[in-house]
């Protein structure tokens, strides 16, 4: 099954592709409030997590919120718990604050992360 | 106001930003004169700060300016009932205090706390601004009544 969220004014672009195990978010990421706001995604990525072993998120996010960074760390911990989870982690090879969280999250959870500079 | 013998790149006044990609864009054509590592400092913190303005404003309008002096100067404006504001002020003054190393190990922290439904960033939004501005933000806070203060977050940016 692929699916594709489009982004808005203030959410990415998500992409679930099922068949080659891969979630991507892509855009800006900044709503008031995430945690509420991408709580029916977390049901979909908890129901999706039963049915594959691998799972890797893609992650090329050129603005986000201390809100989502929060939100998306609590996502990748989650889903962590249910999967063996890998991390690509896109950054513009100047943006030190993506770099930095990405090397943070790295950190924090333990998880293999990819960086790659475009 | 601060801003009487800078160079005004950009303002915004209103009580929501209806969209965010053209508030974005405005901003960082303002300060094209900027490396683009720091233009986007400058547009997170301001994302940070304006979308607290807007959710705890109890009336009126909030407020941005984006001004060129000596420095490249943020302000934001926004209204705030008292109880509020000492809030505000007491979570500021704590970690204006707070050394930089200390600082990113709140925020680290804060991170891995576990999320708090209706709070969005777990405090980590003006530790975030602090950080990127190398703590040179300021809150000043006027009362304009007996029940309700002016707020007001100033940060500087350096150019380089």
């Amino acid at each position: 099954m692929n699916k594709i969220i489009e982004a808005s004014d203030r959410t990415p672009k998500i992409c679930i592709d099922t068949t080659n195990s891969k979630i991507s978010f892509t855009g800006v990421m900044i709503p008031e409030n995430p945690i509420e706001h991408f709580a029916e995604l977390n049901k979909e990525l908890a129901d999706l997590c039963k049915n594959m072993s691998d799972l890797t998120l893609e992650f090329d996010l050129e603005y986000f919120n201390t809100g989502s960074a929060k939100y998306l760390y609590e996502m990748i911990k989650k889903l962590a718990a249910l999967i063996n989870l890998s991390i690509v982690w896109i950054y513009e090879d100047d943006d030190e604050d993506i770099y930095e969280t990405g090397k943070e999250y790295e950190k924090l959870t333990g998880l293999p992360f990819e960086f790659v500079a475009k | 106001l601060s801003t009487d013998n800078n160079k005004i790149l950009f303002h915004f006044e209103g009580q929501e930003i209806k969209s965010y990609s053209n508030f974005i864009s405005e901003i960082d054509s303002a300060l094209l004169v900027l490396k683009k590592s720091k233009r986007k400092s400058i547009i997170i913190c301001t994302i940070e700060l304006i979308q607290n303005a807007l959710k705890y404003r109890c009336c009126g309008n909030v407020s941005l300016t984006i001004s060129k002096g000596e420095n490249i100067e943020v302000n934001v404006y926004n209204n705030s009932d008292l109880q509020q504001s000492e809030k505000l002020k007491r979570h500021f003054d704590r970690i204006e205090k707070t050394g930089i190393a200390k600082l990113k190990e709140m925020s680290r922290q804060n991170l891995d706390s576990p999320a708090i439904t209706g709070q969005s960033g777990a405090g980590n939004g003006l530790i975030k601004c602090i950080l990127k501005s190398e703590k040179r933000m300021q809150l000043l806070i006027n009362n304009i009544n007996g029940s309700k203060n002016q707020i007001n977050f100033k940060i500087n940016f350096e150019y380089e």
